[in-house]
């Protein structure tokens, strides 16, 4: 490698340029790695989540809408052939006070405490010698659990969880269920085979008719998880099961229930993906031209190579080396930030949509993707630079002054940059009028800007003779000396133009899209989030949307209080449409007129009347990708088998990602059995609130519930909105620094270039203050090419963002223009341009005549 | 038997009504040993003759025999190992890489050929022994004064062992006190080491040095002239200077019939 040290020492020579470059690599690399673990831990974690419950189970009966069962009529199952175990459990959500024994430094009540008091944990209730052969734990510390009489209120408790609750062998915790707060011991800290470690709402295991107890359900069982002997196959043993069912319950394969997965995220990913591609091709465009303009600066240095016997193959791979060596450096960096970007994504995204998120499990694929896409990147952005320089003559490199930009063919671009053009406008048009899919548009306006770039060398010099032109009455001589410069480079100057441009083009769209969705979301709560305060056990599951249990009676109890005028409750229920997973939402509605949702489709009184007498509200999502609106018809597994219930209208929402179907409470219990409450809802007489707050609050503090009153509610949708559109107005941000950057170094490069003939101007009566403004207007031009017509490509992007975002999301974000966001846009990235030119233009200005006169 | 020849040598830039015919069949024979001086007025065609003797240009037409071999006619990276292994370059601007020192510029021709980086470092540091610049081996360009830079430029050169070491213009950005010391580090090579040099300069007291000296004008030899007729009535009279930048030297005794 005989000239890596010599890469080397150019990249430690120009480290702003380098930084720049490095720079580009690190947003794109991170963008990819935080937008893919966000989205992966949140899939993975469900399906860890279904793992650590089914375990190596071939076959699972279940009660119809997840509804709870009669456990005796099944007991026939463990007695079939090729049935090796059939593992009766009956699960809940529960929400865990230590009692005694933990480390109490750090669980007693104290506002400072590192880990909360209460802890949300999902109950298992089992037969322990069954269910040992079905999930494979093994007991790391205390003992096994059995079934015995003395370990009645005993429990096991998965030990990573344990860990990070404090929790030892003898802990005495206290477990809220529909019989209030029960008592239990911690025997056993147990390791769970797949990956249930990882999970935040920790596994807790104890004998079945200990659950059936405390969750007042006695004799009922949710699941009966099945191993068949290795002889049988699931498929073989699934329609002699099925004909031995009672009514409400099914048999099938486990696997499908991880199918109600990472919908929910979908919106953001598909913003976050956007905002990825963007940043990623403002990096490509960054790395070539820098590259560009760094082999221009060497050219004298490639020609002494060349003329000492240097091939042009050792040329190329060692400019290219330099890009990849800057890629493995950005490649680096960029994993490292993307994956601290995932954890703050999650955060948010656990937030918006409720949810609790473990951290993000280990995957090895988005680093992979995220390096390939660095370094292919700085492997485009270096080569063809790099062709270039490998195909000068020594004797042209090594000429004092350039014979001009090398390597820039006018029609080569024209051709290309047009055809792009044509292929983009081409697929909008056919995305938009419904002849192809219409989320290509976004590809299709990717591949316009993409070309309109590609365009700029051929249509610079009539471009800039119009912005040179309008500046003229302000800066008449240094505007037309600017413009030759610019005319001078032309590729250099287009390449700056093309990332001011796509800069300010995909961030004015971002910008208007995140407005639009804040706008929709906020639309939605406001309609749809009805109440005064909120009480529940525990925060809900992110599978299934359940949250803990709540005990008995408390509603009654909460409707008892002084100055309550309405209490309602929620309950989340998972159920089956088809083959599609839904979220089932079983409400009261009981105020009269009360507005209950966002409406997209369907009239608010009539829809009311309808879900009284046993319709449903369909979420805009499951709408969406069911292709069903109001009026027709979705069946629903229920009791009575699949049952064709009317839609009376289509809700806008964003509870489980939209994937939801509204049922009314006394209709749910008649058609899947479904009772209890995971929330109340309560409203408050006129002038009552802070009455109804206070004894609500007490209420809460003495059960171990979670309070939460509308102003905390709306928050934590605004906390989360912030955190969410945050990350994607930061990328915009650095989008534009970047840009700022690229700017600079062109700048910093005409001057270097300039450097005699600012002299000569100079010598020649030319001010300080002249020589300021015709770098300047070098910034201007270049930038208000790039800034204008990238203002209204904005626009058009969030068009069509916003006309895909329903078929892609489910979603209908309604598009507005915001005159004082494109106006305020527009302004913000001149100042960034002129902040750009400041340097520059000043460094121009202090030059040394005599030197500058000497300069070569 | 010449270690370089030309025949019929020809060079044209450009095509059309801008085409400028700079070698206008040049006939040239160098044997090996020989120190041999160019000169002649800007634009003459010097540099470009240095250009492709040394591989770096393609000539339009002719032949150029180097060892027996038809350079003209290579390929580029025929051309380019030649040069790596046959031809050392020496150029009035030195065109050292300003970011190695310069053991590290020395060594860097023979790294390119595969050299591995501990025998280059060793055949580096003898090079810039013969030039007398070990105690400056591992400073940077910058930090050596412009004779030390064009001796490590010589060095490099030498370091490949060249069959012809081209030297454009050596002494042209250096001083009086610089310029000799180049020039008869250059001379002791051709004498004691025959190494054979072909040498462009503007500079009468350069030339002198040599052992032969070629007149060029208007893209061909106009004089062949040995040393022992020059070193007695050099050609170049007055300030011994070759106007620089100029076509048509004012006063040029090449040009008088008196001095030819």
């Amino acid at each position: 490698m005989p000239l890596g040290k010599l890469s080397w020492r150019e990249i430690q020579g120009r480290p702003l340029r380098s930084l720049l470059t490095l720079l580009s690599i690190v947003i794109g690399v991170s963008a990819i790695v935080a937008t893919s673990l966000a989205s992966n831990s949140a899939q993975l974690a469900q399906v860890a989540m279904v793992q650590s419950v089914t375990g190596r189970a071939s076959l699972e009966i279940e009660g119809i809408g997840g509804a709870s069962f009669d456990g005796k009529p099944l007991e026939f199952v463990s007695g079939l052939e090729g049935v090796e175990v059939a593992s009766p459990i009956l699960r809940r959500f529960s929400n865990m006070q230590i009692v005694s024994g933990g480390d109490d430094k750090e669980t007693t009540a104290s506002s400072e405490r590192k880990v909360p008091k209460s802890f949300r944990v999902q109950l298992m209730g089992v037969i322990p010698e069954l269910d040992r052969q079905v999930r494979g734990y093994t007991v790391l510390e205390g003992k096994e659990l059995t079934n015995d009489a003395s370990d009645k209120a005993s429990i096991l408790m998965d030990i990573g969880f344990a860990a990070s609750a404090r929790i030892q062998v003898g802990t005495q915790v206290k477990l809220l269920t529909r019989s209030f707060g029960q008592t239990a011991t911690v025997i056993g800290l147990i390791k769970a085979k797949d990956a249930s470690a990882g999970l935040q709402s920790g596994l807790v295991v104890a004998q079945l008719s200990t659950v059936q107890r405390w969750s007042q359900a006695n004799g009922k069982l949710d699941a009966v998880q099945i191993v068949l002997t290795q002889d049988k196959k699931p498929s073989e043993m699934i329609s002699g099961i099925a004909k031995q069912l009672p009514e409400g319950v099914k048999v099938r394969e486990p696997s499908l229930r991880s199918q109600i997965s990472g919908e929910s995220t979908v919106a953001m990913q598909q913003g976050l993906r956007l905002a990825t591609a963007s940043a990623l091709l403002i990096a490509a465009f960054i790395i070539y031209n820098t590259f560009q303009m760094n082999v221009g600066e060497r050219r004298r240095q490639l020609g002494i190579l060349r003329s000492m016997g240097a091939l042009r193959k050792q040329l190329l791979w060692m400019i290219v080396r330099e890009g990849l060596w800057l890629g493995v450096i950005g490649v680096l960096i960029g994993c490292v930030v993307g994956n601290i970007g995932a954890r703050v994504l999650n955060q948010s995204t656990a937030k918006l949509l409720q949810i609790s998120i473990p951290p993000s499990p280990w995957t090895f694929w988005p680093y992979v993707t995220a390096a390939i896409a660095g370094l292919v990147v700085a492997f485009i952005g270096a080569f063809f630079p790099a062709l270039r320089a490998s195909r000068l003559s020594p004797a042209e490199a090594m000429r004092v002054v350039a014979s001009g930009e090398f390597g820039t063919s006018r029609v080569g671009w024209l051709v290309f940059g047009s055809t792009m053009i044509t292929i983009g406008v081409v697929v909008q048009i056919c995305s938009v009028s419904g002849i192809i899919d219409v989320g290509h548009a976004i590809t299709g306006a990717t591949a316009m800007v993409i070309g309109i770039v590609f365009l700029l060398p051929g249509v610079i010099d009539q471009l800039t003779r119009t912005v040179s032109w309008c500046l003229s009455p302000f800066l008449k001589t240094e505007a037309a000396l600017a413009r030759r410069q610019i005319m001078r480079h032309r590729g250099r100057s287009s390449l700056t133009i093309g990332i001011v441009f796509i800069a300010m083009s995909f961030g004015s769209g971002m910008a208007s899209t995140i407005l639009d969705f804040i706008g929709n979301v906020e639309g939605w709560y406001q309609r749809a989030i009805i109440g005064d305060f909120f009480i529940r056990a525990a925060m809900p599951d992110m599978n299934s949307g359940q949250a803990a249990d709540m005990p008995n009676g408390l509603t009654d109890q909460v409707s008892a209080m002084a100055g309550v005028s309405m209490v309602d409750t929620l309950r989340f229920v998972r159920a089956r449409t088809g083959t599609n997973s839904v979220i089932v939402v079983v409400r009261k509605f009981n105020s009269p007129e009360q507005d209950y949702f966002d409406l997209i489709e369907g009239n608010e009184v009539e829809v009311m009347a309808g879900i009284r007498k046993g319709e449903v509200v369909l979420g805009s999502v499951l709408s969406q990708r069911l292709n069903l609106h109001a009026g027709d018809r979705i069946p629903l597994e229920t009791n009575e088998g699949a049952t064709e219930l009317r839609i009376a209208g289509v809700t806008n929402e964003y509870i489980a990602g939209g994937l939801t179907l509204y049922l009314e409470a006394e209709n749910a219990k008649r058609l899947m059995n479904v009772d209890g409450t995971d929330v109340i809802v309560v409203r408050s007489e006129k002038g009552q609130n802070q009455s109804v707050d206070r004894q609500l609050r007490a209420l809460c503090d003495e059960t171990g519930l979670m309070f939460q009153s509308y102003a905390d509610l709306v928050k934590i949708i605004r906390d989360t909105l912030n955190g969410v559109t945050g990350g994607l107005w930061s990328v915009l941000i650095l989008g534009s620094i970047i840009a700022a950057f690229g700017l600079i170094n062109t700048l910093a490069m005409n001057i270097l270039e300039q450097t005699r003939e600012i002299g000569m101007l100079r010598v020649v009566a030319m001010t300080r203050a002249q020589v300021r403004k015709m770098i300047l207007s070098q910034a201007l031009i270049m930038g208000l090419i790039g800034i204008v017509p990238g203002v209204f490509t904005g626009i058009w992007i969030s068009y069509l963002i916003n006309l895909t975002t329903m078929q892609v999301t489910g979603h209908d974000v309604q598009f507005r223009i915001y005159p004082w966001l494109l106006g305020g846009g527009l302004l913000f990235e001149l100042l960034v341009v002129v902040i750009a030119a400041l340097v520059p233009a000043e460094r121009a200005a202090r030059l040394n005549v005599s030197t500058a006169l000497q300069y070569e | 038997m010449p270690i370089i020849e030309t025949r019929n040598l020809k060079k044209q830039f450009g095509t059309g009504d801008v085409a400028v015919e700079v070698l206008k069949g040049v006939d040239l024979s160098i044997e090996s040993g020989e120190f041999v001086a160019l000169m002649g007025p800007s634009g003459s065609g010097k540099s470009t003759l240095m250009s492709i003797l040394g591989g770096i240009e393609p000539p339009t037409s002719g032949e150029v025999i180097l060892d027996g071999v038809d350079i003209a006619h290579l390929s580029d990276d025929e051309r380019t190992l030649l040069r790596r292994r046959r031809i050392g370059f020496v150029f009035q601007a030195f065109n050292l890489i300003p970011t190695l020192s310069a053991l590290e510029n020395v060594a860097l021709p023979l790294e390119l050929d595969g050299v591995d980086s501990k025998e280059a470092n060793r055949r580096a540091a003898e090079a810039l022994e013969r030039v007398e610049l070990s105690h400056r081996a591992s400073h940077i360009p910058s930090r050596l004064s412009g004779g030390e830079q064009q001796r490590v430029a010589i060095a490099r050169a030498l370091a490949i062992k060249p069959a012809i070491l081209l030297a454009d213009e050596p002494t042209g950005n250096l001083d009086s006190r610089q310029s000799t010391r180049v020039t008869s580090l250059l001379r002791g090579l051709a004498s004691d080491h025959q190494q054979t040099i072909i040498m462009v300069t503007h500079d009468a007291n350069v030339a002198k040095s040599a052992f032969r000296l070629l007149l060029f004008r208007d893209g061909s030899i106009e004089r062949d002239i040995p040393q022992e007729e020059f070193a007695s009535n050099f050609p170049v009279s007055v300030s011994g200077q070759y106007p620089k930048g100029s076509a048509v030297p004012p006063g040029n005794p090449v040009l008088s019939e008196g001095n030819r």
